[in-house]
């Protein structure tokens, strides 16, 4: 093999390899705009709840009607939970009473329906990966937890009066995984 | 970079097969796969550098305009993960506090 022969396999050999490298660098090129794709549509899609959440709409009349019922009975609610008369063993009964009067004075059953039925969809968003974990952990978790700790009363209500035990199962299950049996009173 | 090789492959070939001196051509082709080569890798390189480096910002600006005076919670607040009344924060003895 002369040094021509020599020079033309090496720019043949060259270029094979450098086709083979453009091909692959150019495929994940293709692979991590896809996924970057996938990810921003994910987002986009949460970012469509989130502008429901805050828009004037019914839902954040509920929320507002909610929120101003908690600012006008927050005392009396921490009546009941910091009563030392009350045993640890009565404070769920209690504060399951309290909770359900003052939902019942507000005519809070609407509100609270729209907002944990929102909860309910936002989560099966997350579970079907339609909608990006960490935007909707951002925007909702931090509220809904507050709203589902605070009003579990009410599911628990909803549940005993439809004779539907699995009623807002997914959002009770999603934000509170390891909490005792909260229907028992 | 593909388009610019094929092309400039194809005039060496066109060159080669007009011209005597096929050394000569031989070095210019060595030489341009070379330097085609090294374009390709420092442009590879910078491409997939840039994959992913864009921040995804997932938590938004807070605008003032959306705090309601009439709430009792404010702004400051509103992007923290304590924003909303929690009983388990008064008494922990609740059946949903156990998380």
């Amino acid at each position: 093999m002369d040094r021509q022969e020599y020079k033309l396999q090496v720019a043949e050999v060259t270029g094979t390899w450098l086709a083979a490298i453009t091909v692959t660098i150019g495929g994940l090129f293709g692979v991590f705009q896809y996924l970057e794709h996938e990810d921003a549509v994910r987002i986009d899609r949460t970012m469509a709840f989130v502008e429901r959440y805050h828009s004037d709409g019914l839902l954040m009349r509920s929320r507002l009607q909610i929120t101003n019922s908690m600012t006008a009975n927050v005392e009396y609610i921490n009546s009941v939970l910091t009563d030392p008369n009350i045993k640890p063993s009565d404070i769920a009964k209690k504060y399951n009473d309290r909770i359900l009067e003052i939902i019942s004075k507000d005519a809070l059953d609407g509100p609270l329906e729209q907002v944990f039925t929102f909860y309910e969809q936002i989560i099966l968003c997350r579970d079907l990966e339609l909608c990006d974990a960490m935007v909707a952990e951002q925007f909702f978790d931090a509220d809904a937890l507050g709203y589902v700790r605070t009003y579990y009363p009410y599911v628990c209500s909803i549940r005993a009066k439809w004779d539907y035990p699995e009623k807002y199962e997914r959002v009770i299950d999603f934000y509170l995984p390891k909490a005792e049996p909260m229907c028992t009173n | 970079m593909i388009i610019i090789g094929i092309y400039y492959s194809h005039r060496l070939v066109l060159k080669s097969n007009e011209s005597e001196d096929l050394e000569k051509t031989m070095n210019i082709s060595y030489k341009t796969c070379k330097s085609i080569l090294f374009v390709c890798g420092v442009f590879s390189a910078f491409l997939l550098s840039g994959c992913g480096a864009t921040e995804q910002t997932t938590q938004p600006p807070i605008q003032a305009s959306e705090c309601r005076s009439s709430e009792d919670t404010s702004c400051e607040n509103e992007a923290g993960p304590d924003r909303s009344y929690d009983p388990c924060r008064i008494n922990k003895n609740l059946p949903v506090c156990k998380t």
